[in-house]
């Protein structure tokens, strides 16, 4: 270092007298200043197991009285007036002819969009190796599994006759008939199927090691859960080694399947003829759409979890901050894909097209489209280029919840207001959500946190052995006079 | 076998733990008779032990194989059972079978390989096939099997390492 | 094409309808179509398979109407064909024309949403046929329950009938006549139904008219109903 000094001529020291920039930084207060960020804090893991295991078991009164009203709700509204739907029939929602489809399936896309959330959390972070996903990732991924089973319920709620919705399933029948594998249901059918499956067995794999610590360290029925779900877990390299192989298999897998399942999902509309469905730009646009919401809910659920769970050892601002530039990022991106579909249909389109763009600019759906562009652009652009937003989780909690109602209000645009408008006038319609519709929806959000929360202290919801391994890659080191942090690559 | 016992030692360090393992395969104890129990992934390289080979691989590729056989069955070769014409397409229409077969191929890629690491984790193994004391450490646990007149010697490393509890493990049922 | 097969398909000449809707009613008598009633109709609820669309034209004592009979266009190319997964729609290859299958429906209604010319029409509740109309009802056609969509099939059920009589009498089956029921009704003979197949049948005869047009002929679905313009000619599409 002196050598260069001497090269190089006078240095700035020398010139400006003693100053205190020349003062190097000792590695306890190095250590000292880094330790808000969770990978260079670390606590042994006998103690963060301990915290993770008491958050589990922490079901206070508020708890049980929030799962009492949402099982209320769920129960009520959601299967409730299913039943009522499915005995009087499918008049008692506000659907018609040219609105065959409603809220239900508006519902389905979102519901199919929000389980984006743990696919772009856990695996596209991980191939990334993004650090900040290492305590996130199954919150998110507890979330994909659900929204993923709300939103398969609503396409059984759609079907006019509910009681034969499993014929569409391949199996060996009377009927003497194979499922048409030739329609957009069967790849919807397939692709969730390959998503569910998936997302499911990749909240598993990781939980396995969880699972086994909460087996040694629980007692009664816990303990006979997680004997059970831990499938022989000890811990042996040979087991670590497969462990670490599958789910890297799995990490590269479900990324292709999150892109196909949400395209095929959008296919359902762009293989018809509707006009304003029938647009090559959905399959991208519906994408990025859900990863989009899917952010937003990630950290609309972390910060309930952290608040309730007591998580702020595990679940810092650094976090919050990172999934709010994704989420920056993606209302960049969205943008361009809805600018893409409108600004097209709009100047080059057809007559019935103009009618699509009108019917959303000064037409019924006017005030929907606004509220839309307002939370997906207007707000996510106007505040999270600031730092101090982002480290605030009580204000992306909001912003977060506003994405969330604005990507709603786009899949409520796309699916019940293009109806309105086809190739023939006389066949112009109107649709008004019934309050059957209104409930079931509500009740599905009541579904969906209702078995959040359950699953939630069900299972180690923070996986503790990733966040250890990160800590272990992460040291500080010297630079210069600074101490920077410094990320091992320890897997093999 | 029957003179040979099997200790087992637990450190707090990873560079304790691989010394250790240099001493042992000194002391004349094969890779094989040595079993690691760890609340946190170390690969083999940290270790110092010899590279694991693995069939997950293979049993990923055979179950995207059978993946994409089931899907050829259900676009190519179900429609000829009953065929039935819908919208003037093609019986077995290219972009949609390609799809399905994406689809089918990946399910099937996805269950083979929770199956086949399943499997493969609860497969016997060549070392000792014993519980560690708790997982829920920072901690390594080493279990090997020594002949009995190597017995002395590898306590003495052990506990020359600052392993934290030496002793004959006994065998339970998880 | 197999032997005995049938290219079935209607003109409708738009200069003789008078849009008495006599067909409306016949359909309903011959399908077992259930009335849904006003308040329902105007939530977009009908169960006409066949019904007459207008447009206004003009103002005061100008004001005209400008209508047109819609029925399922049988288009060869239908778009609701491959969308369903169950086959609940699927082509008929001996009589070319697309038919519902009600036991198969489960009530998805995807051949709705991609019908362009929205003919195809769903069970919203479980019909009512206030006594003594269940009386009236045809015994050769199913009385669908709530969940399936149903729409025109040219009255098929005709068409098998006279196929089965020509077999049973032994007279060729290629040379049946046959008229759903609307055709039968019309008063003034604006519908013609026939057999494309056969060059000098009427309907391939005015189907040949350099008045003949069909609707959304740029959407590629090829329908099987052919319209003639009439003298004015306001509903003509170029």
């Amino acid at each position: 270092m002196s050598a260069m000094n001497e090269a190089t001529g006078p240095v700035l020291s020398d010139v400006e007298g003693p100053a205190e920039m020349a003062a190097p930084v000792s590695q306890a207060r190095a250590e000292e200043e880094y330790s808000h960020h969770l990978l260079l804090d670390p606590r042994p893991q006998e103690e963060m197991n301990r915290m993770v295991l008491e958050s589990l078991q922490r079901t206070g009164r508020e708890y049980w009285i929030v799962v009492a009203v949402l099982a209320v709700m769920a129960l009520g509204g959601f299967v409730g007036a299913w039943i009522y739907q499915i005995r009087w029939g499918m008049g008692v929602a506000g659907i018609n002819r040219p609105n065959y489809w409603g809220v239900f399936i508006a519902n389905f896309v979102f519901w199919v969009g929000i389980s984006h959330s743990g696919t772009f959390v856990s695996a596209i972070l991980r191939v990334l190796g993004a650090e900040f996903r290492r305590p996130i990732t199954r919150a998110a991924e507890m979330m994909t599994t659900v929204s993923l089973l709300v939103a398969v319920s609503f396409l059984g709620i759609h079907v006019g006759r509910t009681w034969r919705g499993y014929w569409i399933l391949p199996y060996p029948n009377q009927r003497g008939l194979w499922p048409n594998f030739r329609s957009p249901f069967l790849f919807d059918e397939i692709a969730i199927a390959a998503y569910l499956v998936g997302s499911t067995l990749y909240l598993y794999l990781p939980l396995i090691p969880d699972l086994a610590m909460a087996r040694d360290r629980t007692t009664g029925w816990r303990n006979r859960l997680y004997r059970a779900m831990a499938l022989g877990w000890r811990g042996t390299e040979v087991q670590w080694h497969n462990l670490q192989r599958a789910i890297a298999v799995f990490a590269f897998v479900i990324i292709p399947v999150m892109f196909s399942v949400h395209t095929i999902v959008a296919w359902d509309f762009a293989l018809t003829k509707v006009v304003g469905w029938h647009s090559s730009i959905f399959g991208p646009y519906f994408v990025t759409g859900a990863i989009f919401s899917g952010v937003s809910a990630v950290i609309n659920v972390l910060f309930i979890a952290r608040s309730t769970m007591k998580l702020h050892y595990f679940i810092r601002e650094e976090h919050f901050d990172a999934l709010a530039k994704l989420m920056l990022v993606f209302s960049f991106v969205w943008t361009y894909f809805f600018f893409t579909d409108f600004f097209v249909e709009w100047y080059g389109g057809h007559k019935i097209g103009h009618q699509i763009t009108a019917i959303q600019t000064m037409g019924p759906m006017a005030p929907f489209f606004y509220a839309m562009l307002f939370f997906n652009i207007v707000v996510p652009c106007a505040t999270l280029w600031s730092r101090r937003v982002r480290h605030s989780p009580v204000i992306l909690f909001l912003i977060a919840l506003g994405v969330n109602v604005g990507m709603y209000l786009e899949r409520f645009i796309i699916v019940t207001g293009f109806l309105r408008r086809n190739d023939l006038p006389f066949n112009w319609g109107t649709y008004t959500p019934s309050p059957v519709e209104i409930s079931i929806s509500l009740g599905s959000l009541a579904a969906f946190l209702l078995l959040y929360a359950l699953l939630s202290r069900l299972f180690p919801i923070i996986p503790v052995w990733e966040v250890r391994e990160g800590q272990l890659a992460h040291t500080l080191r010297r630079f210069g006079r600074a101490w920077v942090p410094t990320i091992a690559e320890l897997e093999e | 076998m029957t003179e040979a016992t099997v200790l087992m030692g637990s450190f707090h360090d990873l560079e304790r733990t691989a010394e250790t393992l240099d001493r042992l395969r000194a002391l004349g104890i094969s890779d094989e008779d040595i079993t690691i129990l760890s609340s946190l992934p170390y690969s083999s390289r940290a270790m110092g032990r010899p590279p694991i080979a693995t069939k997950l691989p293979f049993i990923s590729l055979a179950s995207a194989f059978a993946g994409l056989l089931t899907g050829l069955f259900f676009t190519a070769v179900a429609p000829h059972l009953y065929v039935i014409r819908v919208g003037g397409q093609p019986i077995v229409p290219v972009p949609t079978t390609a799809v399905l077969l994406f689809e089918f191929t990946m399910l099937f890629l996805i269950l083979g390989t929770f199956l086949g690491v399943v499997f493969l984790n609860n497969s016997p193994s060549t070392g000792p096939q014993y519980e560690g004391a708790s997982l829920a450490d920072d901690r390594i646990e080493v279990l090997f099997r020594c002949p009995g007149d190597k017995q002395e010697a590898a306590r003495t490393i052990l506990q020359s390492l600052g392993a934290e509890k030496v002793y004959q493990p006994e065998r339970r049922e998880l | 094409m197999t032997e005995n097969s049938h290219r079935w398909a209607m003109v409708i000449d738009l200069d003789l309808c008078t849009a008495c809707q006599a067909c409306v009613v016949a359909c309903h008598a011959e399908n077992n179509a259930a009335t849904v009633g006003e308040e329902e109709v105007s939530k977009g609820r009908s169960l006409h398979w066949i019904r007459i669309e207008r447009y206004w034209q003009g103002k005061g004592s100008h004001l005209k109407a400008d209508f047109m009979p819609l029925l399922c266009q049988q288009c060869q190319n239908a778009p609701c064909e491959p969308v369903c997964p169950l086959y609940a729609t699927v082509h008929d290859e001996t009589e070319s024309i697309n038919i519902q299958v009600y036991n198969r429906c489960a009530g998805i209604r995807y051949c709705g949403v991609n019908c362009p010319y929205k003919v195809r029409m769903f069970n919203w509740f479980n019909p009512y046929f206030p006594e003594p109309l269940n009386e009236q009802l045809n015994p050769d056609v199913t009385v669908r329950t709530r969940g399936i969509m149903e729409k025109c099939n040219f009255c098929i059920q005709r068409i098998r009938r006279a196929r089965e009589e020509a077999k049973a009498d032994g007279l060729p089956v290629d040379k049946i006549a046959v008229q759903p029921a609307c055709v039968q009704t019309c008063p003034t003979d604006a519908l013609v139904f026939g057999d494309l197949n056969d060059p000098e049948s009427r309907v391939s005869q005015l189907a040949r008219s350099p008045r003949a047009f069909v609707l959304l002929e740029e959407l590629g679905t090829q329908p099987s109903v052919f319209y003639l313009q009439r003298g004015d000619s306001h509903v003509s599409y170029e």
